[in-house]
């Protein structure tokens, strides 16, 4: 049961990285992009990659672990990469051009690795554990550490990007979202932080994508598929576009009630469980488009303020 | 040469197909500027409302000279799906869009990504998951004509279609092969069927598939897209509708206040658009013979980028990028080696981002500059 908790607590944990940078495009920079599924499946590929192509065999622990680090670090370079190779000839878009394309590079990443056969095609890829086996004595440890290290990834994400809006250039990125003609007539240059978010957004998507693929041991290109991009693209809207903590609020609730609501209900009603997805999706944007807290953060709320508040304060 | 000319044919009459929804998409931008992922799931709803009609409604049993009903149950089949995508669209456009107007692009584009998901998955619900096969075109013949075939072969399977009830009193249909390309009718077996019923009718003949050719489906897709064509472009620019839709298209606040009921020109462009789409969905089935509730995903997503690839909110743009696309995704794979042919489906997102990259406005669209 502790298993099955802490394993949902993973692949929550993975979303929500993914979400967080996910806003930073959507949300603050205001780049409509569908594509993030494409820079999640590129960090957890270059990753699979790296370690299947450069593992020493019958490697001690030691090495185990410095490759598994070693490991993020190519998912992230690999996908903010990406993400640049991506951004720069998608900067000339806007709206709905720019959503469709990344939409398109989303559905080619997919293509490409479903094609390719060195990194499996699409029977899918396969790495070796390299911090601990996942056994049957051990699985509770492995998938504790495990959320452990994803929390941290949420948690310097969090942080990066929570900074960085506090930042000149995170200011300007707000700028871009705001009326980027504006933005560009007092001198922020929109080619450079257009391509910043892109970056940034893509490799937190990589370390995700890194921390998935050493979790799973196993990935499949259908995985990757624009579906997942729409769930991650779920918490970001449901949460509010431009509000960090919204997110993570949004995440939780739209996890649990997807994965564990709905496992609790009889299958009759699990049959549904798209449908009442996609219709919550449809009523939602019309009654509440700006999400449940639309660009403020929690703590800048007025119920939030009223609860937990100091008499007095600002 | 003969292998050209057959992909080249594959290409244009897969390319109609796309053009068919991309008129739609296209139409729809053009007035509300909203990228209607759904559209590619009107165009499921087609082509399944086609397969139901073309299974159970029995237009082949009307009394008339051979291909006469079966050329009928085609039309009645096509009318049918158009007509159920367009009202589909109608009340999707009512109840998902129209309280959005206003609202931002990105409210408005993933309500469509949701809706486009609903329809899917209640497809799920309604139609099952499973793929069904498209029924082939056929011809009904009478017991009492059946002794002229009388020891006679036919070139597809000849059945006749009864229900039996089971003893738990559960009824299922049955199809019991009569005769085919080996087996010889013989007409006396057939009184046994005569006292059967189907769907609450007596049994009185028996269904021989009569084929089209893949060579005539594919010059049919074209000319079915030819016309379609003509009719839309005289409805868009020789009637009032047209001349309406065009300015609303143009310009919604001058169009409002020079009398223009702009909701009702809405709601017909949605209509119009997804009358084609529902057309284009039965070509689709009879076409390749399959149909399951994804399968206007794929599709819709590329008849989006052959409108843009046109130039979205132009009519012969949809049709020009429409065909473009079809055939550089079916003349590109048949020239590479085998192990390519699974990038076909990448072909339509690399067109995308290279025309979005050198003509954003397409290839007969205008460009609007950006205004402060």
């Amino acid at each position: 049961m502790l298993y099955f908790v802490l394993d949902h607590l993973f692949h929550l944990s993975i979303f929500i990285v993914l979400a967080l940078g996910l806003n930073l495009i959507n949300g603050f920079t205001g780049m409509f992009s569908l594509g993030h599924h494409g820079f999640f499946a590129v960090g957890a590929y270059a990753a699979g990659a790296f370690i299947l192509f450069t593992m020493p065999a019958q490697a001690p622990f030691i090495v185990g672990a410095l490759w598994f680090f070693l490991s993020l670090v190519v998912g992230v370079l690999a996908a903010a990469l990406f993400g640049l190779v991506v951004g720069v000839p998608c900067l000339r878009l806007k709206g709905d051009y720019l959503a469709i394309a990344t939409l398109g590079f989303g559905e080619i990443v997919r293509i490409v690795a479903q094609n390719t056969e060195a990194i499996g095609g699409a029977r899918g890829l396969e790495v070796p554990y390299l911090l601990i086996k996942r056994g049957v004595d051990t699985q509770i440890t492995y998938v504790l550490m495990y959320v452990v290290l994803v929390l941290l990834a949420a948690g310097l994400t969090y942080i990066i990007i929570f900074n960085l809006l506090r930042s000149t250039h995170g200011r300007a990125m707000i700028a871009i979202r705001e009326d980027e003609v504006a933005a560009e007539l007092i001198g922020v240059n929109l080619t450079r932080y257009k391509v910043w978010a892109f970056m940034i957004g893509a490799g937190s998507a990589g370390l995700a994508g890194a921390l998935y693929v050493n979790y799973m041991t196993q990935i499949e290109p259908k995985e990757f598929n624009l579906l997942k991009g729409i769930y991650i693209l779920l918490f970001v809207v449901l949460g509010g576009m431009g509000s960090l903590t919204g997110t993570i609020v949004a995440g939780i609730l739209l996890y649990v009630i997807d994965k564990v609501f709905l496992n609790l209900m009889p299958p009759g009603i699990q049959a549904w469980r798209e449908v009442m997805f996609a219709l919550l999706l449809v009523v939602l944007m019309i009654q509440r488009p700006q999400g449940l807290l639309g660009n403020k953060e929690i703590y800048q709320t007025a119920r939030w303020k009223k609860l937990f508040g100091r008499k007095g304060g600002a | 040469m003969g292998y050209f000319f057959e992909q080249l044919l594959n290409g244009l009459s897969l390319g109609c197909i796309y053009a068919f929804i991309a008129l739609g998409y296209t139409m729809v931008y053009g007035i509300i500027k909203l990228i209607n992922f759904a559209h590619g799931e009107f165009f499921m709803v087609g082509a399944f409302v086609g397969y139901f009609t073309l299974m159970y409604a029995g237009v082949e049993t009307i009394n008339l000279p051979h291909p006469a009903p079966m050329l009928l149950a085609l039309m009645v089949a096509m009318l049918a799906s158009a007509l159920a995508s367009a009202v589909l669209a109608v009340v999707t456009e009512r109840l998902a869009y129209r309280p959005l107007q206003g609202s931002s692009r990105i409210a408005a584009l993933l309500t469509a990504l949701g809706v486009s998901l609903l329809l899917q998955n209640l497809g799920i619900q309604v139609f099952t998951a499973e793929q069904k096969g498209y029924p082939e075109t056929r011809e009904f013949v009478r017991f009492v004509d059946a002794p002229q075939y009388d020891g006679k072969t036919f070139e597809g399977p000849a059945y006749v279609m009864f229900e039996a009830k089971s003893a738990t009193g559960k009824v299922s249909e049955l199809r019991e092969i009569v005769a085919g390309p080996k087996k010889k009718l013989k007409a006396d077996e057939l009184k046994f069927f005569a006292k059967r019923t189907y769907r609450g009718k007596p049994v009185t003949g028996f269904y021989v598939d009569r084929p089209l050719s893949t060579q005539t489906k594919k010059m049919l897709i074209i000319v079915a897209l030819a016309l379609s064509f003509g009719v839309l472009w005289l409805l868009v620019h020789k009637t009032q509708f047209g001349r309406a839709m065009r300015a609303v298209s143009y310009n919604p606040e001058a169009a409002k206040l020079m009398g223009i009921a702009s909701g009702r020109v809405i709601s017909m462009t949605f209509f119009v658009g997804a009358f084609l789409a529902g057309v284009g969905g039965l070509i689709w089935g009879v076409r390749y013979g399959k149909v399951e509730p994804f399968m206007g995903f794929m599709p819709g997503l590329k008849a989006f980028i052959a409108a843009v690839i046109g130039g979205i909110g132009s009519l012969p743009g949809a049709v020009l990028g429409g065909i473009l696309l079809g055939l550089l995704e079916v003349l590109i794979p048949a020239y590479l080696p085998s192990e390519y042919s699974g990038y076909k489906d990448a072909v339509a997102f690399v067109a995308l981002i290279a025309i979005l990259l050198y003509k954003p406005s397409g290839l007969l669209g205008r460009w609007e500059g950006e205004k402060v």
